[in-house]
């Protein structure tokens, strides 16, 4: 009964998870299954270097931002994205201490032999760093 | 299939899942928009997990938590815009150990069904994985690391997680580990040597992601050490 019971369970799970995708508290789990050959993060970009969005605050940005989409398929993670420009909604300002700031959007292409960086622009910003 | 419960009254282990899930139904609950139709959901599904680990028709209590808990986690999911895999191992071990109440009156069936069904999570992952083609050679893993840590981190676990970045075979070697692994959940079930063997193998993966990318799956690591480990329960009075 038992083995059954155990048997029964896991392909049961896997079953029902396979049909009904992400339905509480089925899920196949795919979140990172997904193959790519590349990666991204948002960050801050001053004169040339890269730093976290965090180091700094009362940002005021123009326009929308871009999404880098004519750098061909790029790699996101939504919630990270989201958590970062998140902390520049919430921490807009309009700082006469602010210096130029650009949002770039890092990009890490990866081959077997090397790792390419390139950034993307993503938005004009003035900040002060905190 | 042997447990290492076997002799031992599994209450305590139905507390333990009624604390964790209560713990994740109220993080749930807090992260969305009060509402009176929220709050209510919430308190319904809190009394009935009172009910279920105290053992008051638990079969019924139980699968009025989980379907109460189903609801929360959609509006999360819906709010959020994607469903947040973190909550779902308190509901995934909840569903497997009504599946074992229903199936029969030996005290080991819920703790056995909590336990398959934790490991499917690990499996479905690992098919997931798998159906995606050459996932442990491509960049998956790279990618994750460099979206998820910071550009000026210089710590010791900084270091460790550039290196993997910047060397493919030590990705490729850590994305095999983790294939290996989640698709050996399976032998966990097979006896008590095995499920400590391969919980405390899945302890440290959770552990080694958590420390290189920062994202925790706490319920499945509190239930990996709830279950896997030969914890002196008290006896079943009158059980050999």
């Amino acid at each position: 009964m038992r083995a059954r019971l155990a048997l029964g369970v896991l392909v049961g799970y896997v079953a029902i998870a396979f049909l009904v995708g992400n339905r509480y508290p089925f899920s196949v789990f795919d979140m990172y299954s997904r193959t790519t050959d590349n990666g991204s993060r948002i960050v801050a970009r001053v004169e040339g270097r890269v730093e976290e969005v965090d180091r700094f605050v009362s940002w005021r940005c123009e326009g929308e931002p871009e999404s880098c989409d004519q750098e061909g398929a790029i790699s996101t993670t939504e919630p990270v994205d989201r958590e970062i420009l998140g902390w520049v909604h919430a921490h807009a300002g309009d700082s006469p201490a602010a210096i130029s700031v650009e949002l770039v959007r890092r990009i890490w292409r990866f081959s077997r032999d090397a790792v390419r960086v390139e950034d993307c622009l993503v938005q004009r910003c003035r900040a002060v760093r905190r | 299939v042997k447990s290492p419960f076997d002799g031992r009254s599994r209450r305590p282990l139905a507390w333990v899942l009624a604390l964790l899930f209560a713990r994740q139904l109220l993080l749930v609950a807090g992260a969305l928009e009060r509402s009176p139709s929220v709050m209510a959901l919430s308190a319904t599904a809190l009394v009935a997990l009172v009910l279920f680990a105290r053992g008051y028709k638990p079969l019924l209590s139980g699968a009025l938590a989980l379907t109460l808990m189903s609801v929360l986690a959609q509006l999360h999911a819906m709010q959020s815009g994607g469903p947040m895999r973190h909550e779902f191992a308190v509901g995934v071990a909840l569903f497997g150990w009504l599946c074992g109440l229903a199936l029969g009156k030996d005290d080991a069936l819920p703790e056995i069904g909590a336990a398959a069904a934790l490991m499917a999570t690990y499996v479905d992952a690992a098919l997931s994985k798998l159906l995606h083609g050459n996932w442990a050679e491509s960049a998956t893993l790279r990618a994750m690391l460099v979206a998820h840590r910071r550009v000026d981190d210089v710590s010791l676990l900084g270091s460790y997680a550039r290196f993997v970045v910047e060397h493919a075979p030590a990705a490729e070697l850590l994305s095999w580990a983790t294939l290996i692994v989640q698709l050996g959940a399976a032998i966990y079930l097979v006896g008590p040597r095995a499920r400590m063997l391969w919980g405390t193998l899945l302890l440290v993966f959770h552990l080694h992601v958590a420390l290189l990318t920062g994202i925790y799956y706490w319920d499945a690591m509190y239930l990996l050490v709830a279950w896997s480990y030969p914890w002196p329960l008290p006896r079943v009075l009158g059980s050999s």
